[in-house]
């Protein structure tokens, strides 16, 4: 049969009703072309067929269509392309976010091109150009040695040093604490998109159930989810789930994107996001069992559960765990929470095993089989108090010809296992993650060759190539530590006589007080060269002192240096000269644990003129010459051309670092080395970047070619479907002519 | 298949394109108001390494020239007081030189003597005087002691006084020994050692003034130290010691022609002058006649003074060579400063002409990006529909 008489008007009436479709899904692009995430719709639409047999069939009788039909809306997207953009946006968004860190690094220690215009010192740098400073005023006070105002000039430039170190040091910190609060930012803007995505992926299978397509929603998930995938690397796959028996709707799952170079890791591929459960992201670390050792297994002999609960007492359950936070948090440890969703229901994930036959002597013992059912059930609680189980379902069926009533034998048996999984919180790995989120981490964390040497072997072994805040905040510490401690040994020390012998007040012949050489054994006089005093002279020297000589101490200059100074200081070493110059505060003369941040002019050198210009008398003397001025030539050389190992165990705190020296070079080359390796990373960080944007880039403007709105496109569907409007018109006025003439003039005579 | 341009992709890409043209003419823009090549480690980190280095050599090397400026100007000031002193002492043509009135001493009259030995006891005092001179707020001849006039007048030492022996400490104005200070005569004394004494403190201190003792400055020579002892010849030793200049220190025994010989005369030529002076105001004012052994003592004096005059110009073309070192280290200075400079200029500063032509372009790029833009927005399939 083909259509009906009045049919044709539903035809023209489907047709325009497309059409009129049509032009809204076309205004609906159009009107959307500027909303973020928008992906343009199209109206899927088919020819109207009414399939079956006619009552009576007739040959002959052509069929044809009953019109359009529109059947539904739908998005153009390219799911494989959403994968490769989201794996590039994380890297965008790690390099992007390093990228910022060190450019807020670099606005505090590049000083390239900086300096006072207005002194002709643009370009010679900020605290680069006070090193030079403070050599030339001590070049000057060489030459005028005893003029107190140039010892004044020399004071006052360590001072403009040690305030820019302190400047420096300061706003350092400043950052660190400003990336501190993106950290917090971010990790709670992670745990608002997952909030939103789960209650998105509500909405959407509300919809889903209801036949509505969603797609706004879609869309805004979809954003929500790029979104996120710039913070964190993400993997999204979406499969589908049975609600009720039949009933389909699609789930979306979200986990991290095995980002742990270390593949024996698991936790890198934790769940986020599970349909309409989600998990939640906080700062903390579980505090480990150091008797754990991860090549035994639960059961083994000797194992050791991994965590400790707060009570001391060790668990393999991260939930019974003593959660570290805060400080006792330093690497900025993340965790995952349990999937929950809307109401606090804890996620269970499932997995059903093929079924099995088995043999009846398979069976457990004592196993009950339902009459009706034919099944048994046992239940395995694999950790009870966990939620955690295992469930077996034992199935009989009756063999054929079975006698009645059947014996056990009279069965066949099929087993089907379920296992049901509750979620659990996770503890992150330092390389879980990728994204913004692990850039301010590391930001944050990395010391470079200041990490703690235990970190590198359990923790994060690239991690001595990382370099962050940290690493540059305890660098400008160890520039300024070295400065200090080698400034303030060269100021301390006992008068000499010409030949290096530590001199103490005498008597000549006339009664008048003249300098004589120390002796610790009769005519064995104590040399400050320790190779210049006799065997006797060292034994007596090392007897008195208790102190052992070691050649090889403090980097092969040996210890000779603590024996005389603990001698001298205890016996008779009155002419002592100088004294700290610089402190760990202001108020005193404390020369332990200095760092860029606290380091000062001693308070005595503050209020007196400290400078030794000399430890070497005339012969005879109790003093040096007025003028005398090698111990001021000696720290001009030790600030100006002197090379030192600057090594990251000698500052305080960095004991379990590396021993090896970072750098060898002077003052100068050492700060200049930290703004070569800023300028390296940045350059790096920032090829990085181009890449990975340029790359996201492309992808970004494929996902448009393919999912983006198109004034072209839109333009054409406009008049696409403005001329099937009229058409749809005009089909409508040409039947109901037709039927007109059907009915109102056919068999008329007149 | 040709890829679907839409508009919203077109859109992304072109505002991508036109920040990083914006971009490209901020840093063109950059170089040309800043005349800097680069603005930070990141643009190019060997460079910018390169450039701080030589920018700190630049600005060591200055302060290394303005030390030797000062240093050179000292040494001027010293090679002028021995000017001075040369023509005190050895002038042919000046009457009142101390070469003059030796030679006229040995004919002249009684009273003649007498004024003739004040005369020489004045000059001995000028010498030392002059040697007492100062550059800046430092005296010049006075070794590391800067801070202290070298040259001072103490009671005279007897030369060969020993510590511990029995001869009297001082010499009274008659010659004869004391050991009361304020019976002595005047003696030169070089910071505070009597500068004719041969007693061992004393000559131990001063070898070490003479041999020993340094005040090293640097003045661009590559400043080295090895297990803390600086290496002489990488720094210039600045000390200039008064008495090295003069003669020295102690004493001599002078042979005369006759083959006569004097023992303990002094070494140093404001002693000489001072001794002679003293002979001379010891004689008879009214005969002349020289006091016992004074006459013998007189001409070994006038011996030893007319010997110290090849050592004297010895020394000071010693320093002339010193001062002609100085300043050609001044120069050498200057190059090196005009070397450092013109390098790091010409590794951080743009070229003008290259600047500014590709600021330019960057503007013509920017400007051509602009109205890209404004075709890409203002034409569609839209523009011209007509329904």
């Amino acid at each position: 049969m083909g259509i009906g008489t009045f049919g044709s008007f539903t035809q023209a009436r489907l047709a325009i009703y497309a059409a009129q479709t049509g032009l809204n899904v076309t205004g609906n692009n159009i009107s959307n072309i500027n909303t973020p995430g928008y992906t343009r719709q199209r109206l899927d639409q088919v020819s109207l067929y009414t399939a079956g047999s006619d009552r009576y069939y007739a040959e002959g009788d052509v069929r044809t269509g009953q019109g359009a039909l529109v059947k539904s809306l739908s998005q153009i997207r390219n799911p494989y392309l959403d994968i490769r953009f989201r794996a590039e946006s994380a890297k965008v968004g790690y390099m992007d976010s390093k990228m910022e860190g060190l450019k807020e690094i670099a606005m505090i220690l590049d000083e390239v091109g900086k300096g006072d215009i207005s002194k002709g010192e643009d370009g010679f740098g900020i605290l680069g150009l006070e090193f030079n400073k403070i050599a030339t005023a001590l070049r000057d006070l060489v030459s005028e040695t005893g003029h107190q105002e140039y010892d004044d000039t020399v004071r006052q430039t360590a001072k403009n040093l040690i305030a820019k170190f302190n400047t420096y040091a300061s706003k350092l910190e400043e950052v660190r604490e400003s990336t501190v609060k993106k950290l917090d930012n971010e990790v709670s803007e992670i745990n608002n998109y997952l909030t939103t995505i789960r209650s998105l992926n509500e909405e959407i299978r509300k919809c889903d159930i209801h036949g509505d397509p969603a797609l706004e929603l879609r869309d805004e998930r979809n954003r929500q989810i790029d979104a996120l995938s710039q913070l964190i690397d993400i993997n999204v796959t979406y499969s589908e789930e049975e609600i009720a028996a039949g009933m389909k709707v699609e789930k979306l799952t979200i986990t991290l994107d095995n980002a742990n170079p270390d593949k024996s890791i698991t936790t890198d591929e934790s769940l986020l996001v599970d349909g309409i459960f989600s998990a939640q992201l906080s700062f903390g670390t579980p505090e480990l069992n150091d008797k754990y050792d991860p090549n035994l297994k639960p059961g083994d002999p000797g194992y050791e559960p991994k965590y400790l609960k707060a009570d001391g007492t060790a668990t393999d359950d991260l939930r019974e765990a003593n959660i570290l936070k805060d400080k006792e948090n330093p690497l900025y440890g993340l965790m995952i929470s349990e999937l929950k969703n809307k109401v606090g229901d804890l996620h269970v994930n499932g997995k059903t095993y093929a079924a099995q036959t088995i043999t009846q002597a398979d069976l457990p013992a004592g196993l009950a089989f339902n009459a009706k059912t034919n099944q048994g059930l046992v239940e395995t609680a694999d950790q009870p108090d966990k939620g955690d189980k295992t469930i077996t379902i034992y199935t009989r069926t009756l063999k054929p010809n079975a006698p009645n009533p059947p014996t056990d034998a009279d069965y066949t048996y099929t087993k089907q296992v379920y296992e049901q999984i509750l979620t659990k919180p996770v503890a992150l790995d330092d390389n879980d993650i990728n994204g913004s989120l692990q850039a301010h981490r590391e930001l944050l964390t990395e010391e470079g060759e200041f990490t703690d040497l235990n970190v590198i072997a359990n923790i994060d072994e690239g991690a001595g190539g990382k370099r962050g805040i940290p690493y540059y905040q305890k660098t400008l510490d160890l520039l300024a530590n070295r400065f200090a401690q080698v400034l303030n040994d060269a100021n301390q020390g006992y008068l000499m006589d010409p030949d290096g012998n530590y001199i103490t007040k005498g008597q000549n012949a006339d009664g008048k007080d003249i300098g004589v050489a120390i002796e610790i054994l009769p005519g064995e006089k104590i040399n400050k060269d320790w190779d210049k005093m006799s065997a006797a002279a060292q034994g007596a020297l090392e007897a008195a002192t208790g102190i052992t000589y070691d050649k090889t101490a403090n980097g092969g200059d040996g210890n000779s240096k603590e024996i005389l100074d603990a001698y001298l200081k205890a016996n008779g070493g009155i002419f002592f000269q100088g004294g700290v110059l610089f402190s760990n505060n202001p108020g005193n003369d404390d020369p332990s644990n200095i760092t860029a941040a606290n380091i000062s002019i001693s308070n005595t050198w503050d209020k007196t003129h400290l400078l030794v210009r000399s430890f070497t008398c005339p012969p005879g003397d109790l003093e040096p010459a007025s003028g005398q001025s090698d111990n001021l030539t000696h720290m001009g050389y030790l600030l100006d051309f002197a090379k030192f190992d600057y090594v990251p165990t000698s500052l305080p705190g960095n004991g379990n670092a590396s021993s090896k020296p970072m750098f060898t070079g002077t003052f100068f080359e050492m700060w200049n080395n930290i703004g070569t390796v800023l300028g390296e990373d940045q350059t790096y960080t920032n090829t990085m970047l181009n890449t990975y944007y340029e790359n996201a880039l492309a992808i970004d403007t494929e996902r448009d070619a393919v999912s983006s709105v198109d004034f072209n496109d839109e333009a054409m569907n406009l008049m696409m479907y403005a001329k099937s409007y009229n058409a749809a018109c005009r089909l409508m006025t040409t039947i109901d002519s037709v039927l007109d003439k059907l009915i109102n003039n056919t068999g008329l005579t007149t | 298949m040709i890829p679907r341009m839409t508009t919203v992709g077109t859109l992304k890409n072109y505002r991508y394109d036109l920040n990083r043209s914006n971009n490209t003419l901020g840093k063109a823009m950059s170089a040309v108001t800043t005349r800097r090549l680069f603005n930070s480690y990141a643009e190019d980190p060997a460079l910018a390494t390169r450039c701080f280095q030589i920018r700190h050599s630049y600005w060591r090397a200055e302060s290394q020239l303005n030390v030797n400026e000062s240093l050179r100007h000292k040494y001027d000031v010293a090679w002028s007081a021995l000017e001075n002193i040369s023509s005190d002492l050895y002038s042919q043509a000046d009457d009142t030189s101390v070469s003059s009135i030796i030679r006229s001493a040995s004919d002249s009259t009684g009273p003649g003597r007498v004024a003739l030995g004040q005369s020489l006891t004045a000059k001995a005092k000028d010498i030392a005087q002059t040697m007492n001179g100062r550059y800046g707020e430092n005296y010049v001849f006075a070794g590391a002691d800067t801070l202290n006039a070298p040259f001072t007048w103490g009671p005279q030492v007897n030369p060969v006084y020993q510590e511990g022996g029995t001869m009297g400490k001082y010499l009274k104005p008659d010659g004869t020994e004391t050991n009361v200070e304020s019976e002595a005569a005047q003696g030169l004394y070089y910071r505070g050692v009597a500068v004719d004494s041969s007693n061992p403190p004393d000559v131990e201190k001063m070898e070490y003034f003479l041999n020993t003792e340094r005040k090293d400055i640097d003045v661009g020579l590559g400043h080295k130290e090895v297990n803390g002892e600086v290496v002489s010849s990488t720094v210039f030793d600045s000390s200039l010691q008064g008495v090295y200049y003069l003669g020295g220190y102690g004493t001599q025994t002078v042979e005369l022609e006759d083959g006569t010989k004097v023992e303990n005369i002094p070494t140093n030529v404001i002693s000489i002058v001072n001794e002679l002076g003293q002979i001379l105001q010891r004689c008879d004012p009214d005969t002349g006649n020289w006091q016992s052994g004074d006459k013998l003592r007189f001409d070994a004096l006038s011996k030893a003074f007319e010997d110290s005059t090849s050592s004297f110009r010895e020394r000071w073309t010693e320093m002339d060579t010193q001062s002609g070192f100085l300043r050609d280290n001044s120069e050498l200075l200057e190059d090196t400063t005009d070397s450092l400079k013109q390098q790091y200029m010409e590794l951080e500063d743009v070229d003008p002409a290259a600047a500014i032509s590709d600021f330019m372009f960057a503007r013509y790029c920017y400007d051509a990006a602009l109205k890209v833009g404004n075709s890409i927005l203002s034409q569609s399939l839209m523009d011209y529909i007509n329904l």
